[in-house]
C-alpha cells in the first residue's frame, strides 16, 4: 500500500507534511536531524558527581586557604547563605591534598586523581561554575533541567528532541546510578516534551531496562506481533501505523539493548584499562552505548548514603576514597574514546550539582556551595589543557569569567550544534527553553579555541 | 471553557485547541457557533454537566464513525476523530474486560505494584503496595499521585507530571508502551484473567470465545476474515498469547 492510498483510507486525512509532524508529535523515533550550527559533538557522556565534590580538593588549588587554615572568613563573605553552617562562625579548612602541574599544559590537578593527571592535556577545567541553589534537590533539578523545581525537560530530553535519535534500537538517552538518589526520576525526565525523549534509567539489579525481558520466547512473540498486524490491518491511519512500528521497535530493542550492555564482550585489555569497580564498568557501558548511537548517557556517581560526594563530615578521608573510586574509570573512558577515534565527537562532562565551602562543617566537613564550583569538559571539539574562570582566594565564589548554569547549558547545546534560543517548545502559552530567559554568556569560543 | 473541555473529553480533541487559554492569547475555534450553542445549552440547563454529557453522547455527531472516504475539511466535523484512550481509561478498560475491576468508590488512594527497583533507587520513597489484588484493581483515578515518583503505567501513557497545569495531554506512541503492554507483569496478569473469563463465559467453545472477546473488547461481532485468521492463529492452542495480543491491539485502546 503506498502512502497516498494509506492517506486516502485514513480517517484523519493527513497530508504528507502532516505525517511528518504527526510522527514528531507522537514521538516515533525519527532519524537524526541537523541542528542550527555545525556541531563539534554528536554525543554526550555526563559523569555526574552526586552530592557535590569539593573544588579545592580536586581541580581548584587554593594555597591561601591552606595558609589561613583555622581562621575565619573576612567580613566581605558574610552575606553568603549556606545550608547547614554559618559563614560568620565557621573556620577555614585547607585542603590536605597536594596538587601537581600536569601534562604539557601544566594544568593543576589534585594528587588524589593520580590517573586523571595523565589526562591534563585533554580536559578543560571550568573553575567558575555557579548558581543560587544550595540544596541538593533544587540544585539537581537546576543542573539537569535548567530550573530549580520539577516539571521541565532535562538536557538529555532537549537533545533528543532537538536532534532526534541516531540509534534505531536503543533509547536516545540512558541513565545509570549507583544507589538511592536524592531527587526523583524527573531530573532525567521529559517534562512537557513527548515521552519518547525521557531518560531510560538502567536498573542496578535484574534486567537493566523495565519490561525489556520478553515475557515469552522470541519466536512466540514474533507470532504474536504478526497476529496483531492482522488485527490492526483493517483500520489504519498514520498514527495507528506508527503504533505498529513502535511494537516492531520494541521487539528489536529487546535484543539490541542486552547486547549493548554486555561488557563481557570487551577484550581483556579493555577491561583491565577501565578496572572492575562499578563506576568503571558504567563508563565502559557508556562508551558502548554511545558507539551504538545513544545520544546522551549520564552516570550518577556517589548516590548511596555514606558513599556520596556530599561530605559534610570527614571531607578529606571520604574524598580520598571517592576520588580514587572514579579516577581510573574517567581516565580509561577518555583514553578508550580517543583510541577509537570517538573522543572528537563525544563531549565528556564531569561535575556535580554544586561544590563545597572552604569553611568547615563540624570539625572536618564542608558544607554545600553553589556560588563557585568546578567541573571539566573533554572531547566534542573542546580544547584540553586549559582553565576557564577563577574563584576567589578561598574558593568560595566564582569571580572571573563566571559560568552560570544557564551559560553552561547554552555552551553544551552549542557544542551539539543547537542554538539555546531556537530550541524551544510552546507550553502553556510560553516559548520554553532549557536556558529559560538566560544563557547569553556561553564559553563556547574559549572551549573550542 | 468548560463546554470546550467536555467536548474534548468525548471527542479526543477540543473545539478550541488551546483549552487553557481563551481570548486573545488562545486559538480561534473553527466552529464558534457550535461552541456558543454548547455553552448556552449548559447555562440554560442550570449548569448541569450531566445534562450536557447526555446531550453530546446522544447526538448524531457523536455517533458518527471514524472512517470517511474523503479527506477531512478543517472546521467540518464529518467523522469521529479517532484517538487513543488516556492512561487511566486504558487502565480501567483492562480491568473491566478482564472482569477484575473492583467498583468500590471513594476512600484513600491506592498503590498498585511497581518495579521494586523504582522504590529502592529513590531515598525516602513511599509506595506501600496494596497487599491484596482486589485493593489495587480499582479505577485509575484512585491510583496515588506522587510528584517525585509517577506511576509508571500512567506515565508511559502520557499522564501529566502534576507539577504544571495541563490543558491537553499529549498522546504519543513510543516503544516503552509496547514493551510495557507486551512484557509487563500487570498486563500479563490481566490477560490471564481475561482468558479465564472468556473460557467461563463461552464454555470453552472456541467460536463463542472469539465472539465474546470481540464483543468485550471492540463492542462488535468479528468479521469473517477475522474469524479465519484467528482460528488459524489458535491452531496450536496458544490461548494465553492470543489474549495478550488482543489487549495489545489498536482497536482496543483507540476510540473511533
Amino acid at each position: 500500500m503506498n502512502r497516498r492510498d494509506m492517506l486516502k483510507r485514513s480517517g484523519l486525512g493527513c497530508g504528507a507534511l502532516a505525517l511528518q509532524s504527526l510522527m514528531a508529535e507522537t514521538g516515533v523515533a525519527m532519524g537524526a536531524r541537523p541542528g542550527h550550527f555545525v556541531a563539534t559533538a554528536k554525543n554526550v557522556i555526563w559523569l555526574f558527581m552526586h552530592g557535590g565534590p569539593s573544588q579545592m580538593d580536586t581541580f581548584d588549588p587554593k594555597p591561601l586557604l591552606r595558609e589561613r587554615h583555622g581562621k575565619k572568613l573576612p567580613g566581605s563573605f558574610h552575606n553568603l547563605k549556606t545550608s547547614f553552617t554559618d559563614v560568620k562562625t565557621q573556620k577555614l579548612l585547607g585542603s590536605k591534598f597536594s596538587f601537581s602541574r600536569c601534562g604539557e599544559s601544566g594544568l593543576e590537578i589534585s594528587d588524589g586523581f593520580r590517573h586523571m593527571q595523565g589526562c591534563a592535556d585533554d580536559i578543560a577545567v571550568i573553575r567558575s561554575l555557579h548558581h543560587e541553589d544550595f540544596n541538593h534537590n533544587p540544585a539537581l533539578w537546576a543542573l539537569n533541567c535548567g530550573h530549580n523545581r520539577g516539571g521541565r525537560p532535562s538536557l538529555g530530553s532537549w537533545l533528543s528532541y532537538g536532534l532526534g535519535s541516531v540509534s534505531e534500537n536503543l533509547p536516545g538517552f540512558v541513565v545509570m546510578t549507583d544507589g538511592a538518589m536524592k531527587a526523583g526520576a524527573g531530573i532525567w525526565g521529559n517534562g512537557f516534551l513527548p515521552a519518547t525523549h525521557q531518560g531510560t534509567k538502567l536498573k542496578e539489579t535484574g534486567a537493566p531496562i523495565s519490561n525489556l525481558v520478553p515475557s515469552m520466547e522470541a519466536e512466540k512473540q514474533r507470532r504474536m506481533i504478526d497476529y496483531m498486524r492482522q488485527l490492526n490491518a483493517s483500520h489504519t491511519n498514520p498514527e495507528l501505523e506508527a503504533r505498529i512500528a513502535s511494537y516492531e521497535l520494541a521487539f528489536r530493542m529487546q535484543m539490541a539493548a542486552p547486547e549493548a550492555l554486555d561488557i563481557s564482550r570487551e577484550s581483556k585489555a579493555t577491561r583491565a584499562l577501565y578496572g572492575e569497580n562499578r563506576f568503571s564498568q558504567q563508563c565502559l557501558t557508556a562508551r558502548r552505548l554511545v558507539e551504538r548511537g545513544v545520544r546522551m548517557v549520564q552516570i550518577y556517581n556517589g548516590c548511596a548514603k555514606n558513599d556520596e560526594w556530599d561530605t559534610h563530615h570527614k571531607n578529606h578521608s571520604r574524598h580520598v576514597r571517592l576520588m580514587n573510586n572514579v579516577d581510573q574509570g574517567c581516565t580509561a573512558l577518555l583514553a578508550d574514546l580517543k583510541a577509537r577515534g570517538m573522543l572528537e565527537d563525544t563531549l565528556v562532562i564531569w561535575c556535580g550539582e554544586f561544590g563545597r565551602t572552604p569553611t568547615t562543617e563540624k570539625s572536618n566537613g564542608r558544607d554545600h556551595n553553589p556560588y563557585g564550583f568546578c567541573g571539566w569538559m573533554a572531547g566534542g571539539g573542546v580544547k584540553g589543557g586549559q582553565v576557564i574562570g577563577e574563584t576567589d582566594e578561598f574558593g568560595f565564589r566564582a569571580v572571573e569569567d563566571k559560568v552560570h548554569l544557564h551559560d553552561f547549558h547554552a555552551t553544551i547545546l552549542k557544542l551539539m550544534g543547537l542554538d539555546h534560543q531556537k530550541l524551544s517548545v510552546s507550553h502553556n502559552g510560553l516559548d520554553m527553553r532549557l536556558t529559560d530567559l538566560h544563557g547569553y554568556h556561553d564559553i563556547y569560543d574559549r572551549l573550542v579555541g | 471553557m468548560i463546554a470546550n473541555r467536555i467536548w474534548q473529553w468525548h471527542f479526543g480533541e477540543p473545539l478550541v485547541s488551546t483549552p487553557n487559554d481563551f481570548g486573545l492569547q488562545g486559538d480561534k475555534p473553527a466552529t464558534p457557533e457550535l461552541l456558543d450553542y454548547l455553552a448556552s445549552y449548559l447555562v440554560e440547563n442550570g449548569w448541569s454537566l450531566k445534562k450536557l454529557h447526555r446531550h453530546i453522547l446522544n447526538s448524531s455527531t457523536y455517533r458518527m464513525g471514524g472512517e470517511h472516504a474523503e479527506e477531512a475539511i478543517p472546521g467540518l466535523i464529518d467523522r469521529y476523530p479517532t484517538h487513543r484512550m488516556q492512561a487511566e481509561t486504558i487502565w480501567d478498560s483492562l480491568l473491566v474486560v478482564s472482569g477484575k475491576l473492583n467498583r468500590k468508590m471513594f476512600g484513600p488512594a491506592v498503590f498498585p505494584p511497581i518495579d521494586p527497583d523504582m522504590i529502592e533507587s529513590r531515598r525516602n520513597a513511599f509506595w506501600p503496595v496494596e497487599k491484596s489484588e482486589e485493593d489495587w484493581m480499582r479505577r485509575g483515578i484512585y491510583v496515588a499521585v506522587k510528584r517525585s515518583m509517577p506511576f509508571p503505567f500512567f506515565e508511559t501513557f502520557n499522564s501529566v507530571n502534576s507539577t504544571t497545569s495541563c490543558g491537553e495531554r499529549s498522546s504519543t506512541i513510543v516503544s516503552p508502551q509496547a514493551l510495557l503492554m507486551m512484557n509487563g507483569e500487570i498486563t500479563d496478569q490481566l490477560a490471564q484473567a481475561f482468558l479465564d473469563r472468556l473460557m467461563e463465559e463461552s464454555g470453552g467453545d472456541r467460536d463463542r470465545m472469539i465472539e465474546r472477546a470481540w464483543m468485550l473488547l471492540y463492542g462488535r461481532a468479528p468479521r469473517k476474515e477475522e474469524r479465519a485468521f484467528t482460528r488459524e492463529f489458535l491452531k496450536d492452542g496458544d490461548l494465553d498469547t492470543w489474549c495478550l495480543a488482543l489487549l495489545n491491539s489498536n482497536e482496543f485502546i483507540y476510540v473511533r
